[in-house]
């Protein structure tokens, strides 16, 4: 937008006079001189005088320079939208809560599982601090500028849960969350005698046959089994300890896998280092492409088949980053 | 899609995905609301009004088109079920006793929950209306889940959504624009694309410097004026006061070297401290430049300028580091400036605080070292000349500063007094002076060094796009709240997307400004059925 003249000046003339006035007068900047010459709007419209006015009120002015700690616009304390009370703005971990889950998971060697149910964090929330902490700790290992500034005014302005150990602790959100399947979101009458015990699994069943239940789709077993356990009169430690070591040892055997996977793919390439790159070959069967010579599985591209990476209408953006 | 004409208005209000202050007044003023009910709006005319209304929030900047094509009708959402309650019960309470009359037993999964509930808390001072509709129709609407306030779910998936949602940007089209001009990264590719849907697990990583001048307070023209024409006249005074002094003393070493410092430090001390200062200002400058004087008054050009360097900074550190004022500040960032030069280093240069602070320290011991060793000299020449005053003076230093060395900082007031014993009241406060003046202790080091480094994390800098010392920017903080679907960490200015949005009972995860009412003729409208 251009600038617009300053104050004062309505009509025309005057305006026009005190440009060529200015431009006369500094010789040193011949080429200070305003683009527009259309004077300014003198009122300002009623809407706008009330919004400066509640900006500069008490209520305006406390969300320009906030206090610290969090201040939203709704009715309730963490309800940002004044007309949504169904959306709330839900706390996050903390600076130090999450440092210490990065320090369970990679300085003690707990398993994730384990972290997330004795903090109440949800299990891909924990690998997520711990991915995001770890290329932290990079970025502080080669010495680049963190957004500290940034992050201060953030976290100030954000709703948050404090996890310290050796307190009582509040959990951050359920780990034993449930989506709730497409099968089960249909209304059914299933007549069943009275007599009968009809479980989770039953009714699992009634929606469809492959359906599970609940507990076979539960993101934390184990703990299932633990507080079962607890409940046929095992003490409280015994059982910990054993979910400790069950989820351990599972985390321990996808470990393993994964170490087992890069050593078979190690074996079978051959790495050839010349002085400026390193070749690397690997088998490959030219039956993969199948029939029709356009397999997924097959590599390369096949003398003949188009390419269609350019074609109109196709979509180019990836669905996916590996 | 091109930026409508009027995005903020105020005569006909819209709320959009922006931290504007227009858009947070609209947000005040309840601009999205159901209107009350005037003649017979039909079904169509009251969808058509809401689509409109919530289609200009969110991804106002997608076309219509494309927003059908994403549209779903499948809502997720998702059930706490504690495992204390399924380890309890295997669900045949819920079937127990039905179709007999029977009350059956009141267990359910959320009597098991232990997560904290959300505020029920009102902020006391706005009353509320009477007969607000809106409010008395959400009331219910607690007790379930709110599927339809996710009829916008699938936009949460875009990149550039997710970048604001993050708090990096302050709109979604900034945010789209970061994404277009390369400065996101996804998985740690980079991803031009602002419409790539993020898949559960993906970590988005935005470029620093983008997300400070996203958020940050906008640079006004000369911000720093002051303090560069501050850095300016000190700089200027220094190279002029350099080159007197240079010659003076250059005169005076040659004429005689070992009396002669003694009494102009004396007399500069009583008489005029203010000119000592100034000229002692100078040769912060290069007072290692001065190559052709002796070694004795090169010290001595050092410890006055050493004396100046540490003047203010004595002052700051008996504050408190977290309560500095702006003038303290100010004269923390000259202080830099002129250690830079009394250490020559380029202006310019990056030099890190520690090595700053170290390289500080070791130019004081030895600088301690040296005066020891002219005092040493000028001890023998001082029993010849009998009692100078300001010899003795500088014998009783000489002892206490060997002690210093050696005893920790908490003894060393004593270690002072025991040295001055044979000195009278004045000489001792003078004695003490010169000792204070040119010498920090290890602790007042350590404290300079944290100030420092307080300085360094949100230096000023010109080259920067935003206004520094970065703030944020006004109104933020009304804005800023992070759903639960993404894991964020400011601290590198990534997030990870971990799942898609769901709704849970009497909550829902998409954050948008729309009463229920209104995101239900929403949905209605996007399902097109009559």
């Amino acid at each position: 937008m251009a600038p617009r003249l300053s104050a004062a000046a309505t009509p025309l003339a005057p305006v026009v006079d005190a440009c060529l006035a200015q431009s006369c007068k500094s010789k040193s900047a011949p080429f200070v001189r305003s683009f527009s010459s259309t004077p300014f709007q003198q009122k300002m419209s009623r809407a706008r005088q009330q919004m400066y006015q509640w900006l500069k009120g008490r209520d305006g002015s406390e969300f320009a320079d906030p206090k610290g700690g969090p201040r939203y616009l709704g009715p309730l304390q963490d309800q940002p939208f004044p007309l949504n009370p169904l959306f709330r703005s839900q706390p996050v971990l903390d600076e130090q809560t999450r440092e210490l889950i990065w320090d369970k998971v990679m300085g003690r060697g707990e398993s994730l599982k384990a972290v997330s149910a004795e903090m109440g964090v949800d299990v891909r929330r924990v690998a997520a601090v711990v991915r995001l902490k770890e290329v932290e700790k990079q970025w502080q290992r080669e010495g680049k500028k963190l957004a500290t500034p940034y992050a201060k005014a953030v976290m100030s302005m954000l709703p948050k849960t404090y996890y310290r150990e050796g307190e009582k602790n509040l959990p951050h959100e359920p780990v034993n969350e449930i989506h709730v399947h497409k099968l089960t979101m249909q209304q059914l009458f299933v007549p069943v005698s009275e007599s009968r015990h009809f479980t989770r699994e039953d009714a699992a069943k009634a929606f469809h046959d492959t359906m599970l239940s609940v507990d076979a789709r539960s993101p934390q077993p184990e703990l299932i089994n633990m507080e079962r356990e607890i409940l046929e009169g095992k003490t409280r430690q015994e059982s910990l300890a054993k979910f400790k070591e069950a989820t351990q040892k599972e985390e321990d055997k996808v470990a393993r896998r994964i170490v087992q996977e890069q050593q078979r793919e190690e074996k079978a390439t051959t790495r050839v280092t010349t002085d400026r790159y390193e070749f690397r070959f690997k088998e490959i069967n030219a039956d993969d492409v199948g029939r029709n010579g356009r397999s997924r599985k097959g590599t390369g591209w096949r003398y003949g088949a188009p390419f269609d990476d350019r074609k109109r209408g196709l979509v180019k953006i990836p669905t996916s980053v590996p | 899609m091109r930026k409508p004409y009027r995005f903020y208005s105020l005569a006909r209000p819209k709320l959009r995905q922006s931290w504007n202050k227009y858009n947070l007044y609209n947000l005040y003023r309840q601009t999205g609301r159901e209107p009350q009910i005037r003649g017979t709006p039909t079904f169509f005319q009251q969808k058509w009004a809401a689509k409109a209304k919530t289609r200009s929030y969110h991804g106002e900047h997608i076309p219509e088109k494309k927003w059908v094509r994403l549209f779903s009708r499948r809502l997720l959402s998702a059930v706490d079920m504690p495992p204390e309650y399924l380890a309890a019960h295997d669900g045949s309470e819920q079937a127990a006793g039905r179709g007999s009359g029977l009350t059956t037993s009141n267990v359910t999964a959320e009597t098991f929950s232990k997560v904290p509930a959300l505020s029920t808390q009102e902020r006391s001072r706005r009353r509320p209306l009477f007969g607000d509709v809106n409010k008395l129709l959400s009331d219910q609407f607690n007790n379930m889940t709110p599927y339809m306030q996710m009829t916008f779910a699938p936009l949460e998936r875009r990149l550039d959504t997710a970048v604001f949602r993050a708090l990096f940007a302050s709109s979604v089209r900034q945010a789209r624009q970061f994404v277009i001009h390369g400065a996101v990264t996804v998985n740690g590719k980079k991803m031009v694309h602002p419409s790539y849907q993020l898949n559960p697990g993906d970590m988005f990583q935005v470029d620093i410097e983008k997300v400070m001048y996203g958020t940050g307070v906008q640079k006004a023209a000369d911000a720093h004026k002051r303090l560069h024409e501050n850095l300016e006249a000190r700089q200027k005074k220094a190279d002029k006061a350099l080159q007197n002094a240079v010659k003076k003393l250059g005169g005076n070493a040659t004429a005689e070297p070992t009396a002669e410092p003694a009494a102009a430090e004396g007399e500069t001390e009583g008489e005029k401290p203010e000119a000592d200062a100034e000229a002692a200002e100078g040769e912060v400058a290069t007072s290692e430049d001065a190559g052709s004087l002796t070694p004795e008054a090169q010290w001595k050009l050092n410890n006055r300028a050493l004396k100046f360097l540490l003047k203010d900074v004595k002052k700051i550190l008996k504050n408190n580091p977290k309560e500095l004022s702006a003038k303290e500040k100010k004269q923390l960032r000259l202080f830099r400036a002129d250690a830079k030069r009394f250490l020559s280093h380029p202006e310019k240069s990056e030099a890190d605080v520690v090595e700053l602070i170290d390289e500080l320290q070791l130019q004081m011991k030895s600088h301690e070292l040296m005066r020891e060793s002219f005092e040493k000299l000028d001890l023998k020449e001082g029993q010849a000349q009998s009692q100078v005053e300001d010899g003795a003076e500088v014998e009783a230093i000489e002892a206490t500063s060997k002690e210093a060395e050696a005893q920790p900082a908490v003894n060393r007031e004593r270690e002072v007094e025991k040295g001055l014993e044979g000195l009278s009241d004045e000489q001792k406060t003078k004695a003490k002076k010169i000792i204070g003046d040119a010498k920090l202790s290890k602790e007042e080091m350590r404290k300079l060094a944290r100030l420092l480094q307080m300085d360094e994390e949100n230096p000023v800098d010109d080259s920067k796009p935003y206004a520094t010392p970065w703030r944020p920017r006004p109104y933020m903080s009304a804005f800023a709240f992070i759903p639960r679907y993404l894991e964020v960490n400011p601290n590198i200015c990534a997030a990870v997307y971990l799942r898609h949005p769901v709704a849970r009972k009497g909550m829902a995860e998409v954050p948008t400004p729309f009463s229920y009412l209104t995101s239900q003729l929403t949905h209605n409208w996007y399902l097109e059925r009559g």
